[in-house]
């Protein structure tokens, strides 16, 4: 009963994509940060600032979850 | 950093704003939520990626900018689905030995979590982090938590957390799964989003929503059964959240749940 376990199959399937979805999450989080340079510069809107600040709800964990990520390839590469 | 706070002069709500009926919308993320996960159980992995990660910038956008702050709040509390999601693919390649995947996914969803607790501007009474009241229904909500966990050990096989019994292994991984996956879940579940989706829905409606968004991310176990204890679950875990005002007992309950679903039953049945 806990949302982040996954049954072995959908396992074996994201394990077997997991440079793909690393490709993702690194584009992701460098749009988000480009995105997030962008709107503090132009903060005078409100909104903007308000956007700017929630940005790093997302860029938290998507940079822990890349730390991961990318520890996991060099273990898998077996660098470590 | 409560984004709502300095909501001194909010603009008047235009026609476009109202594109979306407001209690419609919330439920359309469901769906999203659900095609999700059905491609992410049939193993379409990189399309339901692709469907988190456009939700996730969907959320905070609207989040941010929705004309109602509760909506907003709602939307914004939201974003921790597709983070959940984008987490657990990212820290399952490094097979991480027993305990410890709990430990690190669920650790980065309470970062996630504070975060949006501090960008909504809840309390920790708002989120339940409190003594709450009743305590006399303690005892039984814990009892909740040994029967959840007995039922869902007879719809669904797992292997052991930890083989040897041993009274180190079993205190660590107890405190483990009551701390991570007890607690942080709690606090996601029943904390956040219950709290943010009645507010934004109603009381009724709102434990619907927290609970049916909790019972689509735990589908990924492919078993539709455990699907629907969880939901039942989560149907009175709700109730009992807004009866107590707390997720303490809760995430006592929710780790025992867990430490019977992950170690005692399957070492009596191995």
């Amino acid at each position: 009963m806990t949302v982040t376990q996954v049954s072995p199959s959908v396992a074996d399937a994201v394990n077997s994509q997991s440079v793909v979805l690393g490709t993702m999450l690194i584009l992701c989080l460098v749009l988000l940060l480009i995105f997030k340079e962008i709107l503090t510069t132009a903060s005078a809107n409100m909104n903007l600032t308000r956007l700017s600040r929630a940005l790093r709800l997302i860029v938290t964990p998507l940079a822990l979850a890349l730390l991961f990520t990318m520890a996991a390839q060099f273990i898998r590469a077996g660098v470590v | 950093m409560n984004l709502y706070a300095k909501t001194h002069n909010p603009t008047p709500i235009t026609r476009r704003d109202l594109a979306f009926s407001p209690n419609l919308e919330p439920w359309l993320y469901v769906v999203v939520i659900a095609i999700a996960q059905f491609m992410y159980i049939e193993s379409y992995v990189i399309g339901s990626a692709a469907l988190c990660y456009g939700l996730l910038v969907w959320l905070l956008y609207r989040g941010c900018y929705h004309p109602s702050p509760t909506q907003g709040r709602l939307c914004l509390s939201l974003t921790v689905v597709p983070v959940v999601r984008i987490v657990s693919d990212a820290v399952l390649p490094m097979e991480l030995p027993n305990v410890w995947y709990f430990v690190v996914a669920d650790g980065i969803l309470f970062i996630s979590g504070i975060t949006i607790t501090r960008v909504c501007g809840y309390s920790l009474k708002n989120i339940g982090i409190s003594i709450g009241k009743h305590f006399w229904i303690i005892p039984f909500i814990i009892l909740s938590g040994w029967l959840v966990g007995w039922f869902e050990s007879q719809i669904t096989s797992r292997a052991p957390l930890i083989n040897r019994l041993t009274f180190a292994d079993v205190w660590f991984t107890a405190g483990v799964l009551i701390i991570c996956t007890g607690f942080v879940e709690e606090f996601i579940f029943r904390g956040i989003l219950l709290n943010s989706s009645v507010d934004a829905l109603t009381q009724r409606w709102g434990i619907l929503f927290s609970t049916v968004v909790w019972g689509l991310l735990t589908a990924t176990w492919l078993s539709w059964e455990q699907v629907l204890v969880i939901s039942c679950t989560g149907v009175l875990w709700g109730a009992i959240r807004h009866y107590c005002q707390s997720i303490i007992p809760l995430s006592l309950a929710h780790g025992l749940a867990n430490f019977m679903l992950f170690v005692v039953f399957p070492n009596l049945h191995k």
